[in-house]
């Protein structure tokens, strides 16, 4: 029995090394950046200590002068706007194609998960292209609307799985009541699936605030700068202020780490499905 | 829906056989001459080399990191419960956060990294990852999968957990080895979702902007350069907007023709 335990106690050991190996690697980074935020300015490139000496509130003062604050702002408008606007569409698409049967129903859910797949920059150009034309280029609104686009494939199939755990026949009874289809619905399965829906909505608004690519293309403006362009557009200076880009990094993913905690969970099981179903 | 789409689209093909310019004006049917253009120059053909390259690396690493990691938060640990959940995290975070986290911690003059790389003697100069042509496409990749390989954690540790236990006991009573398990019940049960995985991170790595522009802006030189940044470039910059379109045509045909062959091949889904 001995050599056996040994293998089976270094199996262990090994496991135990790339499980803390691994989230040293993953942990570390968001770490650095939160002490390297509360450290004073002068302790940034000297102290290279795992436990800041010193803790100032220093450099969230200087981001609270800075545009970074109107950069909240925009992101907050935009996310917000673009979360609305998908779960509105999003509840109307999916109790659309879960409730009635209608030509090419299946091929609409085909191609949502079509288009999910042609992400990225081969979308931009053309995109882009249509919000000129609507006159909505460099406008928040038109930004919020790319987003709601952005997301609408994976909300749809997100709610109709939400929706799909509410049993019809209550729907049903409440018609049988007297109650128009659409009565029923709001009042049956929408209170029902709250906890979806807000799943859902969170998802939108973080893949809102967290985008990139296509308001580096749409906003030229400094005024309608969102967060992840500010901060991005600090970086390509020359003397790059580290202290103000630090704790600006922080205030950003402050939002993603609140609903990671609140409704990690839901999100994880929404991203699994979503994902075996393309 | 299908207008936004797919309008969008033709136009595109459209446009890539006119010399369309972002200065405005009015724009002509030039036919294949744009296309010829762009097929002749280095920079571009060096693009879409660095795209391959670069979907390749991170496909690649990505996979395995990820099985690796699924494989060892699949196990029965203590904390194992809290390390599947933080594992997401980095997820969460945007990705210019990410790239502006990663410059911070690289810089050769002032960063973390280096520091106690230098401290424990491992280097004796400090390293120049992001501000080298030969490094910048390696670190970028590996910066990269920081962010990705959690979501691969997270779909192969769902499809690790469809596999009935029963059958690793069957296999024990059987006398098979770890390797042997390994082999021939986990791979053959995870290639559906291996598959996808594969997919999917062809896809959107080929698509990719975020990463090559913001941590190097393609650069040194045109070292970290794929089509998209170059397409960005085309057109924010030197006003070429029909080159851009002619390689959002070729962008196309390529993932078309790779998911074409990629479906019948491998056949994700079974």
């Amino acid at each position: 029995m001995r050599p056996m335990r040994v293998k089976t106690l270094l199996r262990k050991f090994i496991l135990y090394v790339s499980m803390i190996g691994m989230m040293i690697v993953i942990l570390f980074p968001l770490y650095w950046m939160f002490i390297s935020s509360i450290k004073p300015v002068k302790d940034l490139y000297t102290s290279y200590s795992l436990i800041p000496e010193h803790v100032t509130l220093f450099s969230f003062q200087q981001v609270l002068m800075s545009p970074i604050v109107l950069h909240v702002r925009n992101s907050t408008l935009v996310a917000l706007g673009a979360a609305a606007l998908a779960i509105f569409l999003g509840t109307l698409a999916s109790l659309a194609t879960m409730r009635f049967k209608f030509k090419g129903r299946n091929l609409f859910l085909n191609l949502l998960i079509v288009s999910y797949m042609f992400q990225g920059f081969l979308l931009v150009l053309p995109l882009v292209d249509v919000m000129t034309r609507l006159g909505l280029y460099d406008n928040l609104g038109g930004l919020a609307i790319l987003h709601t686009i952005l997301v609408m494939p994976f909300i749809i199939w997100m709610l109709r799985a939400f929706f799909g755990t509410i049993p019809v026949d209550l729907e049903e009874a409440a018609m049988i009541d007297g109650t128009s289809r659409l009565g029923a619905f709001w009042r049956v399965t929408l209170p029902l699936s709250a906890p979806g829906l807000a799943t859902a909505a969170i998802f939108a608004f973080l893949t809102s605030w967290n985008e990139y690519m296509f308001a580096l293309v749409m906003l030229v403006g400094d005024a309608n700068r969102t967060i992840p362009l500010g901060l991005a557009a600090s970086v390509g200076h020359y003397s790059i202020d580290w202290a103000t880009l630090n704790a600006g990094s922080v205030i950003a993913v402050i939002p993603g780490f609140i609903f990671f905690l609140l409704i990690g969970k839901y999100f994880e099981a929404g991203l699994v499905s979503g994902a075996v179903k393309a | 829906m299908a207008i936004l789409i797919f309008y969008p689209i033709a136009n595109a093909f459209y446009f890539s056989f006119t010399d369309q310019s972002a200065l405005g004006g009015k724009s002509s049917f030039v036919g294949l001459q744009t296309y010829f253009t762009v097929l002749t120059n280095k920079d571009y053909l060096n693009s879409i080399l660095n795209s391959v390259i670069w979907t390749l690396g991170n496909v690649v690493v990505q996979t395995l990191l990820g099985l690796g990691g699924a494989l060892v938060l699949n196990e029965k640990l203590k904390g194992v419960r809290w390390a599947r959940s933080l594992v997401l995290l980095p997820w969460m975070v945007p990705t210019v956060v990410a790239a502006i986290i990663f410059h911070f911690m690289l810089s050769a003059e002032l960063g973390v990294v280096n520091y106690y790389l230098m401290q424990s003697g491992i280097v004796e100069r400090p390293l120049v990852l992001l501000g080298s042509p030969q490094n910048a496409m390696p670190t970028a990749i590996l910066i990269n999968s920081w962010r990705f390989v959690p979501f691969v954690i997270v779909l192969i540790l769902a499809g690790l957990k469809t596999i009935p236990l029963e059958l690793y006991e069957a296999a024990n009573i059987d006398g098979a080895s770890s390797f042997q398990k390994f082999r021939y019940l986990t791979m053959p049960s995870l290639q559906p979702i291996l598959a996808a995985v594969g997919l999917i991170g062809t896809i959107w790595q080929f698509n990719y902007f975020d990463f090559p522009y913001l941590l190097t802006q393609g650069g040194p030189g045109l070292s970290t350069t794929t089509m998209p940044v170059i397409m960005y470039r085309l057109v924010v910059q030197y006003l070429f907007t029909s080159r851009a379109y002619v390689l959002s045509v070729i962008m196309f045909a390529i993932l078309t023709v790779f998911s074409f062959l990629y479906v019948r091949r491998v056949k994700p889904g079974q």
